[in-house]
């Protein structure tokens, strides 16, 4: 089963994301457990298309597809923001004083330790990471 | 991806924070603004107590706004505590590694006999003097 969003950058479309994300999950059967930690890698990642691949008040068009084949969920994050490659983001030390780029590496070591497998690739004007967990 | 919150005094100079809902990048801002409005509130506040019993979701925006939070306390001589983590959110501070840097209590008793203790050694300090 396979499912794909669009959003566009703006905060108020995690919303959007949220309510489709937890009915594709249960719709493929998927836990609560689980289905929140999709959320949260597609939150993390979102918000590092919001805050570093686009400008301030510059809307770019967001494309996620989601796909469970031989209990694998595959997950396909698009964006046509500049180019950004989250997997470059150092995780800054924990008392170093906050700043975006230290949301960003707090957001990609969720992302590398709630996936199975993560990858980045800059093709025809977009942005894609590709993703990929186990369904146990 | 909703946040409720309100607060009461635990005891003096301790004030628990009850947050049911979501801490997330669209909720944190909402968290940042009660927490100005606790210290104003409680100018010589030593412990702030999270209770994350009815928090289902954190990410990491929720993360870093509850680590500032310990932040500004420890500027004012006080401490940050959390409360009644679920096994979720315990999680997402486990692969952040950010556990060592809070106070954590499992559970309301345990909260009651660390301040309990602290008051015990308080009083002994007076005598003392």
């Amino acid at each position: 089963m396979e499912t794909h969003l669009h959003l566009s950058s703006k905060m108020d479309a995690l919303a959007r994301l949220i309510s489709e994300l937890h009915e594709f999950c249960q719709g493929n059967g998927l836990d609560t457990e689980f289905s929140l930690e999709i959320q949260l890698v597609l939150e993390e990642l979102v918000v590092n298309i919001i805050h570093h691949g686009t400008a301030e008040n510059e809307e770019v068009p967001i494309d996620i597809s989601l796909a469970v084949t031989d209990h694998v969920l595959h997950i396909k994050v698009e964006d046509g923001g500049r180019p950004f490659d989250p997997l470059t983001h150092q995780v800054q030390a924990l008392d170093i004083p906050f700043e975006e780029r230290e949301v960003g590496g707090l957001g990609i070591l969720l992302v590398r330790e709630l996936m199975d497998s993560v990858s980045y690739c800059y093709s025809h004007g977009k942005n894609i990471v590709t993703l990929t967990k186990k369904i146990h | 991806m909703s946040l409720q919150i309100h607060y009461q005094q635990k005891a003096a100079d301790v004030v628990t924070v009850f947050l049911s809902g979501s801490l997330d990048s669209n909720t944190h801002a909402l968290f940042e603004t009660e927490l100005q409005t606790i210290l104003t509130e409680y100018p010589t506040l030593k412990l702030l107590v999270l209770d994350f019993d009815s928090l289902d979701y954190i990410s990491s925006a929720g993360i870093r706004v509850t680590l500032s939070a310990k932040k500004k306390l420890k500027a004012l001589g006080g401490q940050l505590g959390l409360l009644n983590l679920q096994p979720q959110i315990q999680k997402v501070f486990d692969i952040i590694k950010a556990l060592p840097s809070f106070q954590i209590f499992d559970s309301t008793a345990e909260l009651d006999r660390y301040l309990t203790a602290i008051q015990k050694k308080v009083l002994e300090e007076k005598r003392e003097l």
